[in-house]
């Protein structure tokens, strides 16, 4: 079991090099000039640019500039975007904003997705049953912009239930509507398994058992139906955070949302290479974390399981 | 902690404001000190007004310029008293008495000098600083290679406190108006600024109706509130928020829930904001911005004049204008705008006019068009609709297979132009600083090496009829329009669309006032009672 | 069917399993409303010059600038969009890429992810854990970068470099899934006898293995055939995806979206067939999952 965590997080420290790396060469394959760009259709005198590729060490050939970057990061050092700020203090304090989203959207998409999957599982082939099924399929059929926009439109400007835009009116009141957009996408895969765990528990012999021993329906969904199904919908939830938090860049741009995906998004517009590198950095990392964490946690939580 | 503090400085601030009395005009019906929220959704990475290059609502609220230019082209003087040359080479600047920055010490000669030298200087890589370049000694702040051996332009010389000289390269009659209001290089700076520009620029003093109460950090509000020692004309509102936001759609969007008093209006938007806002809350300024379709000088496909004429007779600018902009903005008729003093308009004539027959009559002539031909423009930017009626209209009325096709943003699109890399006409606008044909024809046509944004190849009649404009003193409007004579002759880029400011407002404010350079006068708003 | 006599044993199981599949489908209301939507859209990407001049204008180029944004109306059922170009002509066109990118991706994205899945779980060991954590790294790049360096170093954004680009960066999860499967009937004993009487490895993972693990594979594919259609519009949306002359429903509604409000048409129309789309593909894919594992079923 040591052994195992040991060579997975060993695995991760090569993973993660070898992914920066691909970002870090990535970004500067990318086409366009981002000093060039700094004043918009205005142009920057010549000498103003110079200057600027000599301060951001453009001249230098891309594995030197890797270098660097690698040297700062191990002193805790983000770097700085092309207009001077720390790309690090923007992280710190969009990250928090990022996974407050993500977190909301990750409840809301557990706590809906198991109430309809344990609905639906109880009374199988009903009415609620199928509806269920075809709502949360119709739902993620739209693309997530369209719903984003729709929902900013109808919840936000004509009702005026939720914030428009941005985050200043706080936690949960500026998060709910686009936590719940994103959440929209995790629905019916969740509660689907949550059915499946729920009929499967149902049929088994020992609630069988109980209720022939005259145990309520009540008291066996609650002790034991969602003990069962808690194991394998746990893991699928958990791979699902790390996917949710890319997941919020479109969210992000609608709602006016500064989280890391905005910044991403903006970064790679504008050719922000240090802040391209350390978001994506950051996001591969938490992403893979997360998966060595569940790939780690199921083996302990189900013996049977073996991961060899 | 920071919560806190500025907790306790709004509460000092209002407090302050309530035991000024209630007659002052910055304050709404119920006694509460008039704010004014800004929605803002450009990077303002930097605020130091020689390197801000889209913060013009900002800085021209917390300084104030030499000399101001208002909508009817009319020009004032502000914190300067005079500004006199008799040769229009060498000019003389006289300062106003009793001005003072925010930090308390007092505007003096020898801080515009030293603030010019330093947006100049080149190691400072300050954006705004080529607005400076005709002082004489700015090249040798910006030597084509190396170091500059200097701190200072030999053409800036401290008379007294109140005066200073300023010597130009030539004879440019045009200065006055260079150093008005949104030539943001020219703004003044507190000797304490040098000691600390990178601090400066995110909380600067500055000399103007507004006192940055709250600077500039990365996704918070900037707030500016009325400075009290103001030497000029009191503002009619108290403070100014500034509400960064991701996009200009999303700040809309919050304008449209009541929670922006001032927002520039989305372009894609343009078409429905007379179903969302209320006439008397929308204000479109005419701006001192022109937009071209400009065609690559290095594709020989482009190289007859009639194949660029006809491209532009083809397409109907009235109908992109009426169902792309909602009839905002102007069909461009000349090649700067109508707002700048004295312009020739009209005389592209009949090829800026939209005629589809004599559009395909006059290709024909030229021989026709070989090949695909691509529309190149930034993406990201809200440009697709117009670039894809653009596309339609020669696709329908030329028969010259057309795709428009948006770069990614505009690190990519400035690449591609300026190597020469775009294979097709591209997106070109010049949105001048200063209301003067000048400033559009010098950006655009000017022979100048390098000139990244120029239309068509360098020419040299041009470049000297430019020259004699510069130098014809009050003939100098007539001047420039001739200049226009010549573009019309060659034809080398298309003239799209004059652009306007769009605003719009909430409930709170009546009238929304400008200037000629499109820009809200926020110091000016007019609130409603 | 050179070797009769070992294909015959080894083949009964998968051939219940098939005739066991189809005889559960065929009762499946679900499954002939997905397959009747399907043909008709197949219908549709064939031949939407021909269906749309039935219903009024038949070439999505012709456009009327100054009837831009206009309501439905008869000749164009749909409307027009910004450009005054109708919407049912587009939208008719738009099936055609739009499937086309959606089956594309998904088929690449099989192929990528057959042969790296047999070759992991066939082999294990550390082929195994090598697979693994490329897939790793091609689930934690994220996505937006790694779309937006391929399609803007690419010379021209066309339908198959869309899909490819989906499918490159989606051929994990799968892999995963069939690495799985190809595991599960690794064990089974009559892959274990045929090994033992000495048939390559080649030919049990053709004959054997990949068959078996196929199939729920295939059922999972439909379903993200929809997913793809969605994330190529989202795609677009973001900036990065196809372009003008192109014409796809991810196009239509990114264009639409901004003028949402004044012209709520141009983004219903290609919504709802791009609903009925994935919901039909995914009602195919369900269907099959449900005939595969009976124990699910409705």
């Amino acid at each position: 079991m040591t052994q195992y965590a040991v060579r997975r997080l060993l695995e991760l420290v090569i993973v993660f090099f070898g992914v920066t790396f691909i970002i870090y060469c990535a970004v500067f394959l990318l086409p366009g000039d981002p000093i060039a760009a700094l004043g918009g259709d205005r142009p920057l005198p010549g000498a103003v640019q110079r200057q600027l590729r000599l301060q951001y060490g453009l001249d230098l050939p891309i594995w030197q500039q890797y270098l660097n970057y690698l040297g700062g990061l191990l002193r805790g050092d983000f770097g700085t975007t092309f207009t001077g700020q720390s790309v690090g203090e923007q992280m710190a304090r969009r990250w928090p904003t990022t996974i407050a989203l993500a977190l909301t959207a990750w409840t809301l998409t557990v706590l809906i997705s198991v109430g309809l999957g344990l609905v639906s599982g109880l009374r199988r082939g009903s009415g609620i049953d199928k509806s269920v099924l075809l709502g949360t399929i119709v739902a993620e059929s739209v693309p997530i912009f369209v719903l984003g926009v729709m929902a900013q439109y109808v919840f936000g400007i004509r009702m005026g239930w939720a914030p428009v835009a941005g985050v200043n009116a706080g936690w949960p009141a500026a998060y709910l509507l686009p936590a719940l957009v994103v959440a929209v996408y995790g629905l019916s895969g969740v509660s689907r398994l949550m059915r499946g765990s729920v009929i499967d528990t149902m049929q088994s012999d020992f609630v069988r058992t109980l209720r022939a021993k005259g145990m309520t329906k009540r008291n066996i969904v609650g002790l034991h139906v969602m003990r069962n199904a808690a194991a394998p919908v746990m893991t699928v939830i958990a791979i699902q955070l790390g996917s949710l938090l890319g997941g919020t860049v479109v969210v992000e741009a609608i709602f006016n949302i500064n989280g890391v995906g905005q910044l991403l998004y903006k970064a790679i517009q504008d050719q922000e290479g240090t802040t391209v590198v350390g978001v994506a950095t950051t996001l591969v990392f938490i992403f893979l974390v997360t998966n060595v964490l569940v790939d780690i946690l199921s083996t302990v939580l189900d013996p049977r399981i073996r991961n060899d | 902690m920071r919560g806190l503090m500025q907790g306790i400085a709004a509460v000092t601030a209002v407090s302050a404001l309530l035991l000024s009395g209630c007659g002052n005009s910055g304050e709404g019906k119920e006694g509460q000190p008039a704010e004014i929220v800004i929605g803002s959704s450009d990077p303002v990475p930097n605020l130091t007004p020689g390197r801000q290059t889209n913060a013009f609502g900002f800085a021209m609220s917390v300084f104030s310029p030499l000399t101001f230019v208002d909508k009817d082209g009319k020009l004032s003087f502000v914190a300067a008293k005079s500004v006199e040359s008799d040769d229009q080479k060498n000019w003389t600047v006289t300062l106003r008495d009793g001005w003072t920055f925010h930090d308390g010490s007092p505007v003096t000669a020898e801080d515009y000098v030293d603030s010019w030298n330093t947006v100049a200087y080149g190691p400072n890589a300050f954006e705004n600083s080529g607005q400076l370049s005709e002082i004489e000694g700015y090249a040798d702040l910006n030597p084509k290679k190396g170091q500059p051996k200097t701190k200072e332009m030999d053409g800036l010389k401290v008379k007294d406190d109140q005066t200073f000289t300023v010597e130009l390269d030539r004879a440019d009659s045009q200065f006055p108006i260079q150093l008005s209001q949104a030539q943001t290089a020219f703004f003044p700076m507190p000797q304490s600024a040098f000691d600390d520009l990178e601090a400066y620029g995110k909380s600067p003093i500055g000399n103007g109706p507004f006192k940055v109460t709250t600077g500039w950090t990365q996704g918070e509000p900037v707030v500016a509130e009325a400075y009290d020692e103001y030497a000029g004309k009191r503002p009619t509102v108290s403070a100014l928020t500034w509400v960064p936001y991701s996009d200009n759609l999303t700040a809309y969007n919050d304008a449209l829930a009541g929670n922006v008093d001032v927002q520039r209006l989305p372009a894609t938007r343009m078409n429905q904001v007379s179903d969302d806002f209320d006439k008397d809350h929308i204000f479109s300024f005419g701006g001192p911005a022109i937009s071209y379709l400009s065609t690559p000088f290095w594709d020989k496909r482009f190289d007859d004049k009639r194949v660029r004429q006809a491209i532009s007779m083809a397409i109907d600018r009235d109908t992109i204008n009426e169902k792309v902009y909602g009839g905002l903005n102007r069909s461009a008729t000349a090649w700067t705008p109508s707002i700048m003093p004295g312009n020739p308009d009209g005389i592209c004539g009949e090829y800026c006019k939209y005629d589809p027959e004599a559009a395909a009559t006059l290709l024909k002539e030229a021989g026709g068009f070989e090949g695909q031909l691509t529309l190149n423009f930034p993406g990201g930017a809200g440009h697709d609709d117009l670039y894809n009626a653009v596309a339609n209209y020669l696709n329908q009325n030329l028969g010259i297979d057309t795709v428009a096709k948006p770069s990614v943003g505009w690190a990519e699109f400035t690449e591609d132009r300026n190597n020469e890399k775009l294979d097709g006409p591209f997106f070109a606008r010049w949105g001048a600083l200063y209301p003067s044909q000048q400033s559009t024809l010098r950006a655009f046509f000017s022979d100048a090496p390098n000139c990244t944004n120029c239309g068509g190849p360098p020419s040299a009649e041009v470049e000297k009829a430019i020259n004699v404009a510069d130098s014809s003193g009050n003939n100098s409007d007539a001047a420039y329009a001739d200049v226009q004579k010549t573009i019309a002759e060659d034809f080398p880029v298309i003239p799209m669309f004059e652009e306007s400011y769009n605003f719009v407002t909430s409930d709170k404010i009546t009238d929304l006032p400008t200037s000629a350079v499109g820009e809200p006068q926020l110091a000016d708003i007019v609130l409603g009672d | 069917m050179t070797e009769p006599s070992t294909i015959n044993i080894a083949a009964r199981p998968d051939r219940a399993t098939t005739y066991g599949l189809w005889g559960t489908l065929r009762r499946r209301l679900q499954f002939w409303i997905s397959i009747a939507l399907l043909v008709i859209l197949a219908l549709i990407a064939a031949f939407p010059g021909l269906i749309a001049g039935l219903f009024g204008e038949k070439d999505p180029r012709s456009c009327d600038l100054s009837a831009s944004n206009s309501e439905p109306v008869p000749g164009h059922p749909f409307g027009t969009d910004v450009q005054g170009c109708d919407v049912l002509a587009n939208v008719l066109f738009g099936t055609r890429t739009s499937l086309f990118i959606g089956i594309a991706a998904t088929a690449i994205c099989l192929i990528i992810a057959v042969i790296v899945g047999t070759l992991a779980g066939y082999l294990g060991g550390w082929v195994d854990s090598l697979i693994a954590r490329m897939a790793d790294v091609f689930l934690g790049f994220p996505f937006l970068l790694g779309a937006i360096i391929v399609l803007n170093t690419a010379p021209s954004r066309t339908p198959l470099l869309m899909a490819s680009v989906l499918a490159f960066f989606s051929w994990p999860t799968f892999a995963r899934l069939i690495r799985g499967s190809v595991r599960g009937v690794r064990e089974r004993e009559y892959v274990q006898a045929a090994f033992a009487i000495g048939v390559s490895h080649l030919r049990l993972v053709l004959t054997h293995v990949l068959p078996n693990s196929l199939a729920p594979t295939l059922a999972i594919a439909a379903t993200a055939v929809g997913g793809v259609i969605g994330a190529e519009a989202t795609l677009t949306f973001l900036g990065v995806g196809l372009v003008e002359p192109s014409i796809s429903w991810g196009l239509q509604l990114s264009t639409a979206q901004a003028h949402f409000q004044a012209a709520p048409h141009t983004v219903v129309f290609p919504s709802l067939f791009l609903t009925i789309t994935v919901i039909s593909l995914i009602m195919l894919g369900d269907a099959l999952r449900d005939g595969l594992d009976p124990r699910g079923r409705l």
